[in-house]
């Protein structure tokens, strides 16, 4: 049950993917982005990671897609840019030697042997706890980072005054 | 400590998903978004492409995280996820004003750099 719930997980994130890269309205490529981000918090329930996947639900497929569709339906310029048939020949070539290189570096590699997991692992509860005592340097500084970034956001949106 | 939770966690009362399984989907989408910026022209298709390799790579963390039994995979998906944020307001931000100054999103067509 669990398995086949996976495979039709990762088959809709694969097919979310293949979409966003594919289709030519940018619209539409960030409709199907969303699907892959929601299929990939499926995948992040069934790691027993329920607090993660809740965070992808609201910042990923909320907070940053909804930026992405402001950015695309308020600017008016061409976004219906076509793809080049050999660019897309050569792209395609070159992932596909990519994944082939990465799955042939990582075989044999991984043991499968499942451990079976302690109660509450990736709860809210287990994710803070270390969040906030082993990590709370690089949480501090993940807080300076977003700051940088709203001040460079705003800087660079603004106007300039003519 | 305290266990606010008992029962099982999600994932746990059947059979666990094999690590090899999780890690090959996680490379399928690093490759599907690699070709995807190797492959648009439009500077905003080219960070929606990011966005895809960034969560592939989070799979990955989050499928050693289950498998080693460690929250630090957990941590560092979310200051992935605080980077993807900070980096597609900055992204876009970016682009609204090239779009602006240059009326177009074209990477071909942004070449004033070329000698």
């Amino acid at each position: 049950m669990t398995a086949t719930i996976f495979i039709l997980l990762a088959a809709l994130a694969v097919l979310g993917a293949v979409l966003a890269v594919l289709l030519p309205n940018a619209v539409h490529a960030a409709m199907a982005l969303i699907v892959m981000l929601v299929a990939t918090a499926g995948i992040y329930l069934l790691l027993s990671a329920p607090f993660v996947a809740v965070i992808q639900i609201a910042v990923y497929a909320g907070a940053i897609m909804v930026l992405f569709l402001f950015v695309i339906m308020l600017m008016n310029v061409e976004l219906r840019i076509p793809l080049r048939r050999w660019t897309l020949v050569a792209g395609t070539v070159a992932g596909g030697l990519f994944l082939y290189q990465t799955v042939h570096l990582l075989r044999g590699v991984m043991d499968d042997q499942a451990r079976s997991g302690a109660d509450g692992f990736g709860s809210a509860h287990e994710v803070s706890s270390v969040l906030f005592a082993e990590y709370v340097v690089p949480f501090e500084l993940v807080s300076v980072l977003l700051l940088v970034a709203i001040v460079a956001a705003v800087v660079l949106g603004k106007r300039e005054a003519a | 400590m305290q266990q606010h939770r008992t029962g099982p966690a999600w994932g746990q009362e059947e059979k666990l998903i094999p690590l090899s399984h999780t890690i090959l989907l996680s490379a399928v989408l690093f490759a599907v978004g690699t070709v995807g910026f190797l492959v648009r022209r439009s500077a905003v298709m080219m960070l929606v492409c990011v966005e895809i390799m960034l969560n592939a790579a989070n799979i990955a963390f989050i499928a050693f995280a289950r498998h080693h039994l460690s929250m630090a995979g957990h941590i560092w998906v979310f200051v992935v996820i605080t980077v993807a944020a900070g980096e597609a307001a900055i992204g876009l931000a970016l682009i609204v004003a090239l779009a602006r100054e240059r009326g177009t999103i074209q990477v071909d067509e942004l070449r004033s750099l070329k000698g």
